[in-house]
């Protein structure tokens, strides 16, 4: 089946679909959308090929995942990468490396938000 | 797409079996979300019983209206004295007391009746769409680790009599992910359905779908969120839940063997089990708009794209904007400056 009509299936109505009052863009939470925004361009659904990059179970570093859609062969599917040393960087070379150029400087920035988050907080000064 | 040509059988150890299955014809349907929502409203409508607010509900009083000139409203008022009743409206929706608006009837179109044809091709759209992983997941499903979609399973599951035989092979063949989610999202339904024995919600795992031996329920069905369904009576309700497409299925081998006798493939009447039936064939032969809009055909046909288009220059308002009066009339900047210092001066 082809991605442009699974997008047209998925659009309006599937699991990880976020809408709220007031707030007048669609969230996406799918694992594969690197903006987390339900457009065809990045929703991780309707994209038999994609990269993600997310949070690294340990705390440190982050998980970089790239899905290939095999058939139906959702286990082999995907292939993922924990990259604790040099995040940003190995997130770049991942991208370029496995064809998601057009993804590069996204998953970077994501990557470089989670590492920014996992930075050790500064213990708060007393006043 | 979709339709791989052969489908790996796994035993219920999860291990691939040496059998290999031709994906049946049913998987080739289009899928037609909007059919399968409006069939799925019909078909739900078909197990509802006739409920209604009793016919004196709010009338038993034998009230009249006072009219006009008490100053009052003249809605219907309770007759007579001596408690507090006496005066009060009645009758009204607006009263307490009161019937409601338009009070419920038994008499009321409760079912439908449903259009063959479109009820088999829904039930052929839904499990089209059982074989593709991105609309599983849609669905909310955890697939992540399954081997296989459509995910097909040796003889032997049918044969298991023991939930305890059957919360093992679905734990091996990693199907289990999905029934913790049911576990995780059990919670109270919201409303008066609580009052009515439907205390909790919850999502629902996947379907089991056998061929012959229909024991293996006494094995699934106490397990949260499984259903188990003959291959030759499945119903739309749980194969396409809420009317959503997409719902994880389990085939045991015979059933998997069986669709193309019950649905037929793709040339006319060849359904051995439904007179005149075949798989829908799909209007389009290529719904690959991405494939279609890049073919040589297509680019050939339209005029190259515009890389370089001017952009229109935005007019603004010079008195508003300094810098573009500036431009305009470059001496109004001295006459500023001097305006400044004289009034600094003051």
């Amino acid at each position: 089946m082809s991605d442009a009509l699974v997008w047209q299936i998925v659009r309006n109505n599937n699991a990880f679909l976020r809408t709220q009052r007031g707030i007048n863009k669609r969230f996406s939470t799918e694992r594969f959308n690197l903006k987390k925004v339900n457009s065809p361009r990045y929703s991780g659904l309707a994209n038999s090929r994609a990269i993600d990059v997310s949070a690294a179970p340990s705390g440190k570093g982050v998980v970089v995942s790239t899905k290939n859609t095999r058939g139906g062969q959702p286990a082999k599917a995907v292939a993922s990468a924990t990259v604790s040393k040099t995040p940003i960087a190995s997130t770049r070379a991942i991208a370029k490396n496995s064809g998601f150029a057009r993804f590069n400087k996204l998953a970077q920035r994501r990557a470089a938000a989670y590492v920014r988050s996992q930075l050790a907080k500064a213990p708060k000064t007393e006043a | 797409m979709a339709a791989r040509p052969l489908v790996t059988v796994y035993d219920e150890k999860y291990e691939a079996t040496s059998a290999q299955l031709r994906l049946p014809a049913v998987f080739r349907t289009p899928i037609r979300p909007d059919l399968v929502s409006f069939i799925h409203d019909q078909v739900r409508r078909n197990k509802r019983q006739a409920h209604a607010v009793g016919v004196l509900a709010g009338k038993q009083h034998s009230a009249e209206s006072w009219g006009t000139g008490r100053a009052v409203a003249r809605i219907p008022r309770v007759r007579g004295g001596g408690t507090h009743r006496s005066g009060q409206g009645a009758f009204g929706n607006m009263c307490r007391g009161g019937h409601m608006f338009a009070p419920l009837k038994v008499f009321r179109r409760w079912h439908r009746r449903v259009n063959l044809a479109q009820k088999r091709y829904a039930v052929s759209s839904a499990i089209a769409a059982s074989g593709i992983p991105a609309l599983l997941q849609a669905r909310g499903h955890i697939i992540d680790q399954v081997a296989e979609v459509p995910f097909v399973v040796s003889n032997k599951v049918e044969g298991f009599r023991k939930t305890k035989e059957a919360v093992a092979f679905l734990r091996r063949s990693h199907l289990w992910a999905d029934i913790e989610k049911v576990y995780a999202s059990k919670r109270n339904r919201a409303g008066k359905g609580k009052l009515r024995n439907r205390q909790h919600k919850q999502k629902l795992g996947p379907v089991v779908i056998y061929g012959q031996d229909a024991e293996c329920a006494r094995a699934f069905r106490n397990i949260p969120g499984v259903d188990v369904l003959n291959v030759e009576r499945l119903n739309l309700l749980k194969l396409a839940p809420g009317g959503h497409l997409g719902r994880l299925i389990i085939w045991t081998e015979s059933a998997f063997s069986k669709l193309d006798a019950i649905y037929g493939t793709q040339v006319a009447n060849s359904s051995q089990l439904k007179k005149g039936w075949s798989v829908p064939l799909p209007i389009m032969a290529n719904a690959d708009f991405s494939r279609i809009i890049r073919s040589e055909e297509v680019v050939k046909a339209i005029r190259a794209p515009q890389r370089n288009a001017v952009a229109h220059k935005i007019h603004r308002n010079p008195l508003r904007k300094r810098q573009l009066l500036y431009k305009l009339n470059p001496y109004t900047s001295v006459l500023r400056r001097v305006a400044r210092a004289a009034a600094k001066k003051n």
